[in-house]
């Protein structure tokens, strides 16, 4: 068994985790991390296979509720763990198969079309912002803000409140993301949840009394049909929307871009073939996509190549890295705006795919063809620096840029 | 409008992830190969099944066939 003390938020690595990874493919594809306490997977043929392997599972929300608070601390946060255990990425499967189909539904690349006039408005008016100006700060003036206000108009939130959407979703992705941590997180946590709760349930109270066309309502009418479901499902689902297409959103868009920047001559020829738009996005999420890596449980002990992870180990599925793996990728390293077929591993696999894939996509679709038509040319006042996270490859902001119409 | 008979279900691997939606709607007509990927195996074609596997598909990686 290679067990090894690295830090995985060691400056360096943080910076640039790629020569860190082939370092892992190469050496110890599989090992144990004492400092994270949990095993690390790392080729693109072991992560693939763990993210379809039915005995690792995606709920390590429970363990960390058993295991890590007291008694009295667990009656104290029972809502957050009743909202967190009700949300599909963290359910294994039976309950994970019913709830997951019935959001597919509303998710799928036909349903996220229909989307696509409101997301387009949404773009062009936060790129409206930036008229006049020189230097604009990605992060703040555009990548922090569209994710969340797409989500709160797509669930039929009136537009006044889209700043208190923006407060909550900072908020829950500061506290929730990179593990739950200190009580402290855990009581903040908590009481922005309170807090947003009653904000949906006055949403549903409002659509019932009047029915809109939009998510929060098919929701509803999905709860009416189905026994099991009640209006906390349809609440917690709304969170759990605004929770998951925020920050990896974010993240999307400004590691994109960042990455863009880098490949003049290449967006060049995106300007002459509009068509490479869409290869150029799966390029930019295999390079740099949002999560680094994603975390499950062993359900029971699993044999990997030489390795036992036992029952209750923790495992950390690196996609970073399988996405740049040479037995998979020619080239893996270079960005090639026309790589087709890319099979990433960016947005997961499995039965745990990102619901919210197709939306992310057209998000970051409409935003690159709206910067293309408007700016000439974007430059990166200083080079892009990640913050220290361990799962998720997010821009410290401000990310400066300036803009030439 | 008179309806074609759908004559065969196909997945494009390309694009498949591996979700299991196909194969929790219609188990018989769908299964889960060793790599993650669907194929088709079903004999007789349930055509409201496939259409609902298709439209369900969150990569729309499963063309459908019709007779011409």
């Amino acid at each position: 068994m290679i067990v090894v003390n690295d830090d995985l938020l060691d400056p360096e690595r943080i910076a640039e985790p790629f020569k860190y990874y082939r370092r892992l493919r190469d050496e110890m594809p599989i090992h144990y991390n004492q400092r994270w306490r949990g095993w690390v997977l790392s080729t693109y043929r072991d992560v693939s296979r763990s993210l379809h392997d039915k005995r690792m599972l995606a709920d390590t929300i429970t363990p960390y509720f058993q295991s890590r608070l007291t008694e009295e601390e667990r009656r104290q946060f029972a809502l957050t763990y009743e909202v967190l255990n009700s949300w599909v990425v963290f359910l294994d499967p039976p309950r994970h198969t019913r709830l997951r189909r019935i959001f597919s539904k509303a998710f799928t690349p036909a349903s996220v079309q229909t989307m696509r006039p409101v997301v387009h408005q949404l773009v062009r008016e936060a790129l409206d912002s930036w008229e006049g100006r020189q230097e604009i700060d990605l992060i703040a003036d555009y990548a922090s803000r569209l994710p969340a206000s797409v989500i709160a108009t797509v669930i039929g939130a009136p537009r006044e409140d889209l700043d208190r959407f923006h407060h909550w979703a900072d908020v829950l992705t500061n506290l929730l993301h990179g593990g739950v941590g200190s009580d402290m997180r855990l009581e903040r946590a908590q009481d922005v949840i309170i807090e947003f709760k009653a904000y949906l349930q006055d949403l549903y109270d409002d659509h019932l009394r009047h029915p809109h066309d939009d998510m929060m309502n098919w929701l509803m009418e999905v709860e009416r049909d189905d026994e099991e479901l009640n209006s906390d499902d349809v609440l917690y689902a709304c969170m759990l929307l605004l929770n998951a297409g925020h920050e990896t959103t974010q993240n999307l868009i400004a590691n994109s871009i960042a990455t863009l920047i880098d490949e003049k001559d290449q967006i060049d020829r995106m300007g002459q073939e509009p068509t490479l738009i869409k290869t150029a996005i799966e390029e930019c999420l295999r390079l740099n996509g949002p999560m680094k890596g994603t975390m499950r449980i062993a359900g029971e002990d699993i044999e990997i190549r030489d390795e036992t992870i036992r029952e209750g180990d923790r495992i950390m599925l690196l996609m970073a890295s399988a996405n740049r793996d040479p037995e998979k990728f020619e080239n893996p390293d270079s960005f090639r705006i026309d790589r087709w077929p890319n099979p990433h591993l960016s947005f997961g696999h499995g039965i745990h795919f990102c619901l919210g894939a197709p939306l992310a996509r057209l998000e970051l679709e409409l935003t690159l063809l709206e910067l293309s038509k408007r700016f000439r040319a974007l430059e990166l006042v200083t080079p892009a620096l990640y913050q220290p996270r361990i799962l998720s490859r997010s821009i410290e902001p401000p990310l400066r840029l300036t803009i030439a119409a | 409008m008179a309806l074609k008979r759908l004559v065969k279900v196909e997945i494009d691997h390309d694009l498949c992830v591996g979700s299991s939606m196909c194969t929790g709607i219609d188990p018989e007509g769908f299964k889960m190969d060793g790599e993650g990927h669907a194929v088709y195996v079903g004999d007789n074609i349930d055509e409201d099944l496939a259409e609902e596997a298709a439209g369900i598909c969150p990569v729309a990686a499963i063309k459908l066939i019709y007779e011409d």
